[in-house]
């Protein structure tokens, strides 16, 4: 009985503040508190007027996207790589890649704006949001399609090179189809990286924003309910995405 | 000039070497049409080596494979008329039974009336009619084997090759399946060339044997060769199982550590003497020996034997009143006829 009254407060501890937030989005009291007025739906339809909100979650979409595609294809191909290599040398170059995800977001952030734009003379924009988002998201894709890969049969590619295939045509007619729901699972839990991303979107986007950078902005004007929209809008595409990803990555073969 | 009959393999100096190590030491070996061929090895001798080099897996290090005369050595698995059933079958899981066997012809864009006709008769072939629609992962082991061999055979390769077909089967599935194979070889009159390291399955399916060891050729013949001739000691002990005995030739006669005489032309020196089990029998005089071990086997029994030399010897005769006398402790003798005795030089190990 005491472990359940722990559970439950545990719980409200966790979960309290996003459902609060969730809450709020749909209540007509411009003041973030209790009594939060009657329901309605005006702060989305607000956000739906807002074109500073309108272009930065554009420019989400964009981003979470090409993360999604460029790490998926460069994490299949460092996955297959490692797959080659004995196991010693493929947690070397595995814990290699996956350096991005255990630094601090900031240092990440810090070092792609010294190399890009202090070394390189890139200047800031979109390509290098989007370049430092592959960095996080690519060692997700390695995992994932490294797991899906070591229950792929290699025979089966052989087989189909001995039936005629060329290396592509093996890939593509043989192991794509096999492992395709990994890759699409791989993919969105890319794009939920993507638009969860706030430090290195706002250290890099140099103009613009992006739906985080943007609440960011808002949260240091004013503070009305419509950023609790933006959050619920946010809640449920990354909790919806990361769903999806586990459902097909998983239970559909 | 008159074409000379080539045969429809040959490998010339074929070699494969992995870094130092040398899986095959360079090999010369021809296949004719129509041979069901065992190459039969320990693990890790290199048998499977050799036959990825002749599909086209493995470049080799040194050497040429010819197929009809044709050099092939540069050509990749895709470009060669051999087909392969792999060891784990290596099936297109997310494809049905049909869609797997008609995958090599799909690849060559045959019209579909014609793959249609080949996959059933494929399918007929391996005794796989109605299957057509049936997911890979439905099936049982042995059905997986034969949409391994219908997908292979669908593509009328030259040369058959099969590693280690029949290993992941269990006993009575795995003798169906020789039968099986015996038969489609009969019934294609196709060559196959198939790895083993079962002496039984090279036996019971093979009209030749490549014994290999560490790399190289031990010996090549029919089954009957091999057995009852073995090459070499590794050969004698390989394939089936023999008493070896130690020797001394002086002027054409051997003489045993453990007792009898046997006449054997040859440079003197030492030499070693094999006997099969079977060549074995109980007699008043000849081989002395005292039984240390007694097995029943149903429709045989083998009787381990030490000899006065301390050499380990193994019989095998029928269970029977003979049998019943050589229980472990009692000193017998065996008698063996001149020819069933095989010599080998010390050298040919």
């Amino acid at each position: 009985m005491i472990w359940r009254i722990v559970i439950v407060l545990f719980l409200l501890f966790m979960l309290g503040p996003i459902l609060l937030v969730v809450l709020f989005s749909f209540g007509s009291n411009a003041l973030i508190g209790f009594p939060m007025g009657s329901l309605t739906f005006a702060w989305y339809r607000e956000l739906l007027g807002d074109s500073g909100f309108f272009d930065a979650f554009q420019t989400s979409i964009v981003v979470a996207l090409a993360t999604a595609i460029l790490s998926t294809i460069t994490g299949t191909l460092a996955a297959m790589g490692l797959m080659r290599l004995t196991p010693r040398p493929a947690r070397t170059v595995l814990a290699a890649l996956s350096l991005p995800v255990l630094l601090p977001p900031l240092v990440v952030a810090i070092a792609i704006v010294v190399l890009f734009v202090r070394g390189l003379g890139v200047g800031l924009g979109l390509p290098v949001v989007i370049l430092g988002h592959v960095l996080v998201a690519q060692p997700f894709v390695i995992l994932i399609v490294m797991a899906r890969l070591a229950r792929f049969d290699t025979a089966s590619l052989d087989a189909a090179r001995d039936l005629g295939a060329t290396r592509w045509q093996a890939f593509r007619l043989v192991m794509l189809p096999q492992i395709a729901s990994a890759l699409v699972g791989a993919a969105l839990v890319s794009a939920a990286i993507s638009l969860d991303d706030f430090i290195i979107a706002s250290f890099t986007i140099g103009g613009g924003n992006t739906v985080s950078t943007f609440v960011w902005g808002k949260m240091r004007t004013t503070l009305d309910p419509s950023i609790n929209a933006i959050a619920t809008v946010l809640l449920v595409m990354t909790i919806g995405l990361s769903a999806l990803a586990l459902r097909l990555a998983r239970y559909r073969e | 000039m008159p074409a000379l009959p080539s045969p429809l393999l040959r490998l010339e100096g074929l070699s494969k070497s992995f870094g130092p190590t040398v899986a095959v030491a360079p090999l010369d070996l021809a296949v004719e049409a129509g041979d069901f061929c065992a190459i039969l090895g320990p693990s890790g001798c290199g048998k499977s080596t050799l036959l990825r080099m002749i599909a086209g897996f493995t470049e080799p290090s040194s050497g040429r494979v010819l197929i009809d005369g044709q050099d092939v050595t540069a050509l990749g698995p895709e470009q060669r008329p051999t087909n392969m059933v792999f060891q784990g079958y290596g099936l297109f899981p997310h494809l049905t039974v049909a869609q797997n066997v008609a995958f090599g012809l799909a690849l060559r864009k045959r019209p579909p009336a014609e793959t249609a006709g080949r996959v059933a008769e494929a399918l007929k072939l391996v005794r796989l009619e109605g299957f057509d629609d049936r997911s890979i992962d439905k099936l049982s082991g042995g059905q997986q084997q034969r949409v391994a061999l219908a997908r292979a055979l669908i593509m009328r390769p030259k040369i058959l090759l099969l590693d280690e077909p029949l290993a992941a089967l269990d006993l009575k599935l795995r003798q169906q399946m020789q039968e099986e194979l015996r038969r489609i070889h009969a019934d294609i009159g196709g060559t196959f060339i198939f790895v083993t390291h079962d002496q039984g399955e090279a036996f019971a399916l093979a009209n030749r044997v490549v014994v290999m060891n560490a790399g190289r050729v031990e010996q090549l013949g029919t089954p009957q060769e091999v057995y009852r001739t073995p090459a070499s000691l590794f050969v004698a002990n390989f394939v089936g199982e023999a008493s070896i005995l130690k020797g001394e030739r002086r002027n054409g006669m051997v003489t045993l550590a453990a007792g009898p005489e046997i006449a054997s032309a040859g440079p003197d020196g030492p030499v070693s003497a094999m006997i099969r089990p079977e060549r074995l029998q109980p007699a008043a005089q000849g081989l002395a020996a005292t039984v240390v071990d007694q097995q029943f086997l149903g429709e045989a029994v083998r009787v381990t034997a030490l000899t006065s030399s301390g050499e380990r010897i193994h019989v095998r005769l029928p269970d029977g009143p003979d049998a019943a006398r050589l229980v472990p402790g009692s000193k017998v003798a065996f008698a063996f006829a001149p020819d069933a005795v095989r010599i080998l030089e010390e050298s040919a190990r």
